[in-house]
């Protein structure tokens, strides 16, 4: 089942719903990661030993992959001597590609074939915005946890999730973004109740009467 | 008259003995002022085991050649060394062995601090093989069982991420290592 939005000041009420809308935010061509970009890190303090396998880092630990880096106050390793390892980021996390940007109270990465690949933020709650659009057309979204899908461009939110394009806006239990297509799927699985915006485009004022928010509603929604 | 003769030639030969007795008893100094230096010893392929107070053994050395050097500190240097290192920790019976190796080492006569240059690794014997550090050089403190960084800026490798750090210190007791101001990057290749 789809539901088609139409030019609408708003869609309180739409259940079960399955939304697709193209953003059109033109974000410029992004910059990806190549597969010889260098793994790199530092920090002030590292302690390990030969044994674990780990690595626990702190202090302005900075993570960086060509155009990629995460940014937090400390981090942990795990399978540091395998091509694929995992890292755990927490205080103050700061997640930067070329195509998104997002913020969060903790963090975990997947460096696969040496490369990292995938990110979860999770907080209360963490914060996601593309990068390289217009100012006032700015993609954001903010939830509980945020998975990115660096090497896809596919940024899902779930947990209580607030999504705009700068313009429209929507609520959900799951928003799935693609940063690269710039479409939006809002609870895919048909699954609990969208609450949207839809705001006229400039220009078209004229014939449509001004937005009016809704009433806050109470959070979160059932059927989650 | 031949008595008086007999009394001088008594009291010369007298007079020559006594001389001789006491230059006997000051011989004269060696030629200038400093002790003639001891050989040091120099082995090739050799293995040099030191021992605790309780008998067992604390360090083995293992190295192409070992030379002591001459000049009185009686220290030893070593090429191409391989270390096995014991260590016990407090309450624990079984000790601990830890493999080290190095381009060249050296030890001072009383064993007390070892260190090492050139490519040194160092790993517990009964971890995997992948779990080692390499650094430039480091000493290890054979009474406190800590391992660290001599120089700094100091090059480390720690399982597939090889590092630039300003120093490191690896406690062998709990087998902890630390590492400050760490510029890092995962580099498997040259494992």
């Amino acid at each position: 089942m789809a539901a088609s939005i139409r030019n609408r000041n708003s869609l309180a009420g739409a259940s079960g719903a399955l939304l697709l809308v193209a953003f059109g935010a033109n974000a410029g061509a992004a910059e990806l990661p190549r597969p010889n970009d260098e793994f790199k890190w530092d920090a002030k303090v590292v302690t390990s030993d030969f044994r674990t396998d780990t690595l626990e880092i702190s202090g302005d630990v900075r993570v960086t992959q060509g155009p990629m880096s995460i940014q937090a106050g400390a981090a942990k390793a795990r399978d540091v001597r395998s091509q694929n390892s995992r890292w755990t980021f927490e205080n103050s996390v700061h997640i930067v590609t070329s195509e998104a940007e997002l913020q969060s109270d903790t963090a975990s990465a997947a460096v696969v074939a040496g490369q990292l690949a995938r990110a979860r933020a999770q907080g209360s709650p963490a914060q996601f915005a593309q990068r390289g659009g217009k100012t006032d057309a700015q993609v954001r979204g903010r939830a509980g946890v945020i998975e990115y899908d660096i090497a896809a461009g596919i940024v899902k939110l779930t947990d209580n999730v607030w999504f705009s394009n700068g313009k429209d806006e929507f609520r959900g239990d799951v928003v799935i973004y693609n940063v690269r297509d710039e479409r939006v799927q809002i609870n895919p699985g048909g699954q609990g109740r969208v609450r949207g915006i839809i705001r006229p485009r400039q220009g078209t004022a004229a014939t449509a009467p001004a937005p009016t928010p809704p009433p806050p509603q109470p959070q979160p929604e059932s059927g989650a | 008259m031949n008595w008086r003769w007999i009394s001088l030639a008594a009291l010369l030969g007298a007079l020559v003995i006594g001389y001789g007795a006491l230059v006997e008893r000051n011989p004269a100094p060696a030629a200038g002022s400093t002790q003639a230096e001891q050989p040091g010893y120099y082995l090739k392929d050799a293995v040099i085991t030191q021992t605790q107070q309780n008998g067992s053994v604390g360090l083995r050395l293992i190295a192409d050649s070992i030379e002591q050097r001459q000049g009185g500190d009686d220290s030893i240097t070593l090429d191409t060394v391989r270390v096995n290192y014991f260590q016990a920790s407090p309450g624990e019976l079984a000790q601990r062995e830890w493999l080290l190796s190095a381009r060249s080492g050296l030890v001072p006569a009383n064993f007390r601090v070892v260190q090492l240059f050139g490519d040194v690794v160092l790993r517990p014997a009964d971890a995997q093989p992948t779990a080692f550090l390499r650094a430039d050089a480091l000493a290890i403190d054979t009474q406190t069982n800590i391992a660290y960084s001599t120089s700094s800026p100091v090059h480390v490798r720690f399982g597939g991420h090889s590092m630039v750090v300003k120093s490191f210190r690896a406690d062998l007791t709990n087998e902890k290592v630390r590492l400050e101001s760490v510029n890092g990057r995962f580099d498997p290749q040259s494992q």
